[in-house]
């Protein structure tokens, strides 16, 4: 029948018109033809995202970079750098160049070759979802659980700051177990690239055989910082918040204080050493006695946020119980200002 | 039912409440002479989802009913919206010329219009499919079925639930139908976003399903699509067949194959990829999404297929590679793909309009735009027969320009229908029907006509002054002056 023949006719046209597109895009945007095999590695030289690439005006140019993942050899990159570095960016290149690959079309890089990926997971942390009820934290638990449980020796997962929707501690241990179980999870292998600012993972590498540290470089001038959106390899110590936050126009007297309080806090801690205490390697080191870190890690490190100051002076402790024992919502002014005054009493005592 | 009692019925309205029965979960568009009406709640709600005036209507002393209505015509502008607005819209039209018919003129649904089942022009996105999806859940696997009513492609797939919920992720059908009964299994492994019905237990049986498949496709197995042994998928796609019955869409012969969407086949990318990598919308964006900055492509058909290779890539290194080659070839022979670009831009959306002539929808301007794209589809395959790549010429092999076809709509249709619509003429060409050609003629030529015919008469009688005059009590008429009243034949009536 005539109506079969031209539905046949409409698919190979469809066909053939993806086809054109790719080919169209390819020459436009300068795009080369991936190789294709069973190997399980993804090699990418200058590779840019297509999407941004597109996007950007006249004049700006985006940032190529190599990168190679290989699940016998360079399984897990974790990827550290400052916020808006382009760590995100750089995971999604990844996902996008194979996708495109495996639709048939040419990709955005100098070079690629790909081992066929069979499924792509990727994960973003703390995204908001919170119309549908779920605490975002909830959230990022539920789809990482996902893909711990589907993953093939063929996957491809990509992981961008999973742990941030909840405290630093619970955080990092979030995500130090998840690159442990990515590495060591029977035979599986899948090939891997984890994006945090959260520099003491750095510390897996020495850990885990296929783990390897990269990051974002960044420079840092006169106390402003420039993004060079480079991948190097090796890791980072600074997660230059504090300068993002000045870019972003924060009035100087909190960035003055944030500066002096990341000092003390880092003179109290130890620069990049709150690593967890499941870390065979920093349990070895011999650091300095920090008697919070300390009993944080020994009761089992759950939802302890940073604090501020010691607490274990009498008076403080008779101020915190004041405080903690606030019902706000049914406080008047008038009731606030005279416990505010009771407080006031108490440390003047 | 209750409301058939809160009022009194007049014979329309007893009518309306027994069509309303039968489609009780949709909003029905009652025709009356030249306006589509609804009633009661109905009216309530589309007075508000269409911003129209809601009225009453006395129907005997004691009581009223809440009435909003539109004029017919403006039917493709409001219905869209009805839909839009999550809404399913049965269509009642009058089934007899109420000029032939004493008292009440017979009316029926023609057809049910739900987000997932539409013809409707204006609801269609050009570069994007409307999937229904029909999801079965089996003793050990669930299967499900797809389908775009518009362009006639059916899929079938069986698997986990975590499949399924994959598949309907990267479709995004616009509706689900399922078993009745199994709505906390159905919403804990899909969500609750997605608009569905529940299709009575009965409807789900493979062996009926199995027959009505077989019917469609005119066929007496399966085994042809590979589809065989399927027993929850075919399940799931005969429940797809019911529904189309059950919503009046009964000119379906362009669901003429169903394939089947192999698990192994595919990459996995599930929903919350598809959203990370943005692919489909960007922050409910749709023009910084990656499905839109790669797209190139000239005909609706390549653009609801992009979609769908992005959505599914494929791992079989050798059809990745055929792929490749004909990219490769495109931008080394850049004649062939100059030809390519400027032949397939002139094609139009050939797949719904293969549809649209099953569903005896096709308006005349899209019969002339098959015919110009037929001319260029010829040209495409001979361009593809030229070149040196082996996968172009196994495509150019599979096409037909179907010269017959075009041929049949260049001699029978004018180039430039004057109208959209074949019943406001100036479609059909000339020399295609003597007795059109002779009225068009007298239409449009009327004076020459009377002329003509004034000339014939007068030597026919031999009166000089015999002239042909209009009235408005008489119409035509001839006029005869008294002195030549002899000879006037006998035939003719004097007033």
């Amino acid at each position: 029948m005539y109506l079969r023949q031209l539905q046949t006719d409409a698919k190979a046209v469809a066909t053939i018109d993806c086809l054109k597109s790719f080919a169209t895009i390819a020459v436009e945007k300068n795009y080369c033809r991936p190789t294709l095999d069973n190997s399980r590695k993804i090699e990418l030289k200058s590779a840019r995202h297509p999407v941004i690439e597109s996007l950007m005006k006249i004049g700006e140019e985006y940032i190529p970079n190599d990168i190679t993942i290989d699940s016998d050899s360079e399984q897990v990159l974790i990827i550290t750098g400052p916020n808006m570095s382009g760590k995100s960016a750089l995971l999604r290149q990844t996902a996008l160049i194979v996708l495109m690959a495996q639709m048939g079309a040419f990709v955005p890089a100098s070079k690629a070759h790909i081992g066929i990926v069979d499924k792509i997971f990727t994960r973003v942390g703390a995204s908001d979802n919170i119309s549908q009820g779920e605490s975002t934290f909830m959230v990022e638990m539920l789809e990482s659980a996902s893909i711990l449980n589907n993953i093939s020796p063929r996957s491809l997962v990509l992981l961008d700051e999973i742990g941030r929707g909840t405290s630093t501690y619970d955080g990092i241990s979030i995500a130090w177990s998840m690159v442990e179980f990515l590495h060591n999870f029977r035979d599986i292998h899948p090939r891997t690239l984890f994006a945090t600012h959260y520099h003491e993972l750095n510390e897996l590498e020495q850990m885990c055989q296929r783990v390897k540290n990269y990051h974002v470089s960044v420079k840092e001038i006169d106390n402003t910082i420039v993004f060079l959106r480079k991948l190097e390899r090796g890791g980072t110590e600074h997660s230059f918040g504090i300068h993002v936050a000045r870019m972003a126009g924060m009035p100087t007297s909190i960035i003055d204080r944030a500066t002096t309080i990341l000092k003390n806090l880092e003179q109290v801690y130890g620069n990049n050493e709150i690593a967890p205490s499941v870390s065979p390697s920093a349990r070895k080191r011999n650091r300095k006695p920090s008697p919070s870190v300390g009993s944080a890690a020994s009761s089992g490190m759950d939802s302890i946020q940073l604090s501020m100051f010691k607490i274990d002076d009498p008076v403080l402790i008779k101020i915190r119980d004041q405080i903690k024992d606030l019902d706000i919502n049914s406080l008047t002014p008038l009731q606030a200002l005279n416990l505010l005054s009771e407080i006031k009493k108490i440390a003047e005592e | 039912m209750a409301i058939e009692k809160k009022y009194v019925e007049t014979p329309l309205m007893k009518q309306y409440y027994k069509i309303k029965a039968v489609h009780p979960d949709a909003i029905l568009l009652f025709r009356v002479g030249d306006f589509y009406e609804t009633f009661g709640d109905d009216a309530i709600e589309t007075s508000s989802i269409l911003g129209i005036t809601l009225t009453k209507r006395a129907n005997g002393s004691a009581s009223s009913v809440e009435l909003a209505g539109f004029p017919h015509h403006a039917v493709d502008t409001y219905l869209p919206k009805l839909v839009r607005a999550g809404k399913r819209v049965a269509i009642c039209e009058q089934l007899e010329d109420p000029k032939t018919v004493k008292g009440l003129v017979k009316r029926g649904v023609i057809e049910l219009v739900t987000p997932g089942v539409t013809l409707s022009e204006n609801l269609l996105e050009n570069k994007e499919n409307i999937y229904l999806a029909s999801v079965y859940f089996g003793k050990e696997k669930t299967g499900a079925a797809f389908l775009d009513i518009s362009t006639g492609e059916f899929f079938i797939a069986e698997g986990d639930d975590k499949y399924i919920d994959k598949l309907i992720s990267s479709l995004s059908p616009k509706e689900v139908v399922y078993q009745r009964g199994e709505e906390e299994r159905f919403r804990s492994i899909f969500g609750n976003k997605l608009y569905t019905y529940r299709l009575e237990e009965w409807v789900f049986s493979y062996s009926v399903n199995f027959d009505k498949l077989c019917t469609q496709f005119g066929t007496s197995s399966l085994k042809g699509f590979g589809v065989e042994g399927m027993y929850d998928g075919i399940t799931a796609a005969g429940a797809i067949l019911y529904y189309l019955e059950f919503t009046e869409h009964k000119q379906i012969a362009h669901i003429t194959s169903i394939s089947r969407l192999d698990q192994s086949e595919y990459v996995w990318i599930d929903k919350f990829t598809i959203r990370n990598l943005e692919l489909f919308s960007s922050n409910g964006n749709e023009k910084s999404c990656f499905s839109n900055i790669i797209d190139r492509t000239a005909t609706p058909m390549g653009g609801r297929l992009l979609k769908r290779w992005i959505a599914m890539p494929i791992l079989d290194i050798k059809r990745i590679e055929s792929r490749q080659d004909v990219v490769s070839e495109f931008i080394a022979n850049t004649e062939l793909s100059a030809v390519v670009h400027e032949q397939i831009s002139a094609i139009g959306d050939i797949e719904r309009i293969a549809s649209r002539i099953a569903s005896l929808r096709v308006t005349p301007r899209e019969l002339v735009q098959l015919k110009n794209s037929l001319y260029a589809v010829d040209i495409l395959k001979a361009a593809l027969e030229s070149t040196d790549c082996h996968v172009l010429h196994t495509l150019s092999e599979k096409i037909d320009p179907l010269t017959a076809v075009r041929e049949r709509i260049a001699h029978d249709i004018f180039p430039d229908p004057q109208n959209n619509q074949i019943q406001k003429g100036g479609v059909i060409a000339e020399g295609v029907d003597a007795e059109l050609d002779d009225l068009r003629r007298m239409a449009l030529h009327g004076k020459d006509v009377l002329q003509a015919i004034q000339q014939r008469e007068s030597e026919a009688t031999g009166i000089p002054s015999l002239k042909i005059s209009y009235n408005n009590v008489f119409g035509y008429y001839i006029e005869v002056r008294n002195t030549h009243k002899d000879r006037v034949p006998e035939s003719w009536i004097r007033k």
